[in-house]
C-alpha cells in the first residue's frame, strides 16, 4: 500500500480528503451491520486513515463522512447497493469497486449489469483501488 | 454568487422529515400533487428539483413502499424524465464479454493498470509468462512479428488507439528478443501487460499511459469547451454561478481537459487591488494595468502554469476566497451503456464523441446513473438505464431542456472516417477465444515435449496428491475414533 499512498501523495491533481476520524469508524461499521452490509475491510479502513476519500478525473474512492459529500460511502451504498455480501468502495463511469465478504475479494463490477470485470485478492488492495482511479 | 455544492439528501421518513411541509420544502409539492406536477417541478429551483427527483427515485424503488405510491412515483418520474428528453430503457444483460469491456475501458481512459507480480499467475497465460521471460538468443526482425497470427489482437485492433501502437509493441519484442510465436498464445490480459511493458517509464509505475498525448475523455472535454464555451458559459451563468468560477472552469476544460473543481484555482477576471499588490510583491510587471482592467488570458495561463495562480485568486464580497469545491464538477458520461454495446456493428464507436456527454456531477449521479444498482444474481435480470431520446446531446447541466447542448457528431467527416476504418475489422469474440485456446494447448504440449523435467514434475499434481492422501488419512483416523467411542459406550 505504501507505493499507492506515495503515488497519490505526489499527484497534485488528485482530490484527497483529510484522514478519517477514527471515532467515526465504529458508527459506520454499526450502520453497515444494521443495513445488513458487511464490515469494511481492514486494509480499506487503514487507507481511509490516510485519505478519507479520493477523487480523480472520472473516478473515486469513497470515504466515511468526508467533506465532499459526493464521496460519502454511506450515501453511495444506500443508493446503489442491494446486496448483503458486498460493499461499494469506489466507482468510475463504467464500474463499481466492491468488497465481497463471501469471496473475501475486491471485485470490479460493471455498473449496468454487474458483470465481474476484474478481481483482486485481499492482498492486492492497491491494484483494486487503482482500478477506479484515472489520471 | 457562489452556490453550495448540492448536499446529498437522504429521503428517509425520520422525525425531521415528518415536520416538513410544502412551504418549507417546496419539492414536496411534486410528490403530493396529482396533476400539474411536471410544471411544478420546472418551477422549482435546482436544489429542490434534485430533492424531488431523489425522493421519487427512492419511492419508486423502495420495497417497503406501498404499491400505490410506488406506482405513482414511477409514473411521475417517467413524465418528468420525458419533459427533459430522458427515458428509462430496459435491456437484457450479457451482450458483451468481460475482455471486450476491459478493452473499451483501456481505450477510453488511455491508460492501463500494471498487473502486479502477485496477480500475474492468475491473470496472465502460462505460455505468455514463459515466453516473455525466456528471450531468444538471436534477435528476430520486425517482420517476424505478424499480428494477424494473434487470435486476440483483432479485438484491440478494432480501436484506432491500439492500431496506432502496433509498431511500438513490435519494437518491444525485437528489443527484448521475444519469440515471435508469443503472439499466437496471448490473451487480452497478456496484451495489456505487453502494452504496460512497452510504455512504462519506470518499473514501479502502477498506471501506464499509452495514448499520447491525450485520452479520449480529455480530448472530448477540451473539444466541448472549445466549440461550446460560450453556450456552456451562458447555461452556467443562468444557473447563478459566479462568473469567475465559470471562466476558470472553462479555461481548465479547454487547456487540460479537466472536469473536477477541487483543485481548480478560481481567478479574478479583472485586476483588483489585492491582485495588483500580490503581483507587484512577486515582481511580476503589471504597471500598465489598473484596477478593473481585464486580466489578459495569457497572464492568467502563465500564472497557473507556474503555480502562481493564487496571486490572482478570486475573493467574494466578504473577503473570503472563493472555494472551488463548492461549485459543480463535471463527468463524461457514456450515453449508450458499454455493457449493451455487443449489438453494435462497430464496437469502437462506444467511445466515439457522439456517444459521450459532458454532465454536471449531480445530474450524472442522481439522474443518469440514478437507476444503477448492484444486486445478488443480477446477471439473470434485465438492466434499467436512463438514456436520452436525442442522440446528439453533448452537454447537460440541469433539468431544463435549455440546460442541454446538441452537436451532430455523426455528420462530422472525422466521425465518418473513423467509422469506416474501425468497421473494417469484424470479428467474433468466441471465434477468437477458440483459436487462442487451441494455440495455447498446442504450445503447452510443445513446451512439455521440449522440457523433460516438466514431464516428470508437475507441482500442482504433487500438491493435489499430497492433499488427497492427507484427507484419506484424516478420514481413517476419524473412523477409528468413532469406532473406539462406540465400543466404549457398548461396554
Amino acid at each position: 500500500m505504501r507505493e499507492l499512498l506515495n503515488l497519490l501523495a505526489q499527484n497534485d491533481f488528485i482530490q484527497k480528503e483529510r484522514p478519517l476520524d477514527t471515532k467515526d469508524i465504529i458508527d459506520v461499521q454499526k450502520h453497515f451491520v444494521r443495513n445488513e452490509l458487511p464490515f469494511l475491510p481492514k486494509m480499506f479502513i487503514d487507507f481511509l486513515k490516510i485519505y478519507n476519500g479520493v477523487k480523480t478525473e472520472g473516478g473515486a474512492v469513497f470515504g466515511i463522512f468526508p467533506d465532499d459529500q459526493s464521496l460519502d460511502i454511506l450515501d453511495t451504498n444506500a443508493r446503489y447497493n442491494r446486496t448483503t455480501n458486498q460493499v461499494i468502495l469506489g466507482a468510475d463511469d463504467f464500474a463499481f469497486l466492491v468488497y465481497d465478504d463471501l469471496q473475501k475479494k475486491y471485485l470490479l463490477l460493471d455498473r449496468t449489469d454487474g458483470l465481474e470485470l476484474d478481481d483482486f485478492l485481499e492482498t492486492e488492495f492497491s491494484s483494486a483501488i487503482m482500478s477506479v482511479l484515472h489520471f | 454568487m457562489g452556490k453550495k455544492r448540492h448536499k446529498h439528501f437522504e429521503p428517509d421518513m425520520d422525525d425531521t422529515l415528518l415536520d416538513l411541509n410544502i412551504e418549507s420544502s417546496p419539492f414536496l409539492s411534486v410528490i403530493y400533487q396529482k396533476k400539474g406536477f411536471v410544471e411544478k417541478f420546472h418551477e422549482l429551483d435546482y436544489d429542490n428539483q434534485i430533492k424531488a427527483y431523489q425522493t421519487l427515485v427512492k419511492l419508486a424503488s423502495t420495497s417497503n413502499t406501498n404499491g400505490h405510491s410506488r406506482y405513482d412515483a414511477l409514473c411521475k418520474l417517467e413524465y418528468i424524465m420525458r419533459s427533459i428528453g430522458l427515458h428509462v430503457v430496459e435491456r437484457q444483460n450479457c451482450s458483451l464479454s468481460k475482455d471486450e469491456r476491459l478493452i473499451i475501458r483501456m481505450d477510453f481512459y488511455g491508460s492501463i493498470d500494471r498487473i502486479q507480480a502477485g496477480e500475474q499467475k492468475r491473470k496472465l497465460s502460462k505460455p505468455y509468462r514463459f515466453l516473455i521471460n525466456h528471450p531468444l538468443k538471436k534477435r528476430p526482425k520486425m517482420a517476424d512479428y505478424d499480428f494477424s497470427t494473434a487470435p486476440m489482437w483483432p479485438l484491440f485492433a478494432r480501436f484506432g488507439s491500439f492500431r496506432k501502437i502496433e509498431k511500438d509493441l513490435k519494437r518491444y519484442f525485437v528489443k527484448n528478443k521475444i519469440d515471435p510465436q508469443i503472439l499466437s498464445v496471448m490473451n487480452v490480459r497478456d496484451f495489456s501487460d505487453l502494452i504496460v511493458r512497452t510504455f512504462e517509464t519506470s518499473p514501479s509505475e502502477m498506471k501506464i499511459k499509452f495514448e499520447k498525448p491525450l485520452s479520449v475523455r480529455k480530448r472530448f472535454v477540451m473539444e466541448m469547451a472549445n466549440i461550446y464555451g460560450d453556450e456552456i458559459q451562458e447555461i452556467l451563468l443562468s444557473k447563478g454561478y459566479d462568473s469567475r468560477y465559470v471562466a476558470s472552469m472553462l479555461n481548465a476544460m479547454r487547456r487540460y481537459g479537466a472536469t473536477k473543481t477541487d483543485k481548480l484555482i478560481i481567478t479574478e477576471q479583472n485586476f483588483t487591488e489585492r491582485a495588483l499588490k500580490n503581483l507587484k510583491k512577486h515582481k511580476i510587471d503589471c504597471s500598465q494595468f489598473h484596477v478593473g482592467d481585464p486580466i489578459p488570458q495569457n497572464l492568467i495561463d502563465h500564472l497557473i502554469d507556474t503555480d502562481q495562480g493564487n496571486l490572482i485568486a478570486a475573493y467574494d464580497e466578504n473577503g473570503q476566497r472563493l472555494c472551488s469545491a463548492q461549485f459543480p464538477s463535471f463527468e463524461v458520461h457514456h450515453k449508450h451503456a458499454v455493457s449493451n454495446s455487443g449489438d453494435l456493428s462497430n464496437i469502437a464507436s462506444i467511445n466515439y464523441k457522439n456517444n459521450l456527454c459532458l454532465v454536471s456531477t449531480d445530474m450524472h449521479t442522481f439522474v443518469l446513473h440514478g437507476l444503477d444498482v448492484i444486486e445478488n444474481n443480477q446477471r439473470d435480470a434485465y438492466s434499467r438505464r436512463t438514456e436520452f431520446f436525442a442522440d446528439d446531446v453533448v452537454f447537460m447541466a440541469g433539468f431544463e431542456i435549455s440546460d442541454q447542448i446538441y452537436h451532430p457528431y455523426t455528420n462530422n467527416s472525422t466521425y465518418k472516417k473513423n467509422e469506416k476504418e474501425d468497421s473494417r475489422i469484424n470479428v467474433s469474440y468466441e471465434d477468437c477465444l477458440e483459436t487462442l485456446y487451441q494455440n495455447q494447448d498446442k504450445y503447452l504440449l510443445q513446451l512439455k515435449g521440449k522440457d523433460p523435467a516438466k514431464k516428470d514434475f508437475d507441482v500442482d499434481a504433487v500438491v493435489s496428491m499430497v492433499n488427497k492422501a492427507y484427507e484419506q488419512q484424516q478420514q481413517a483416523w476419524l473412523q477409528q475414533y468413532i469406532a473406539k467411542r462406540k465400543g466404549k459406550h457398548r461396554r
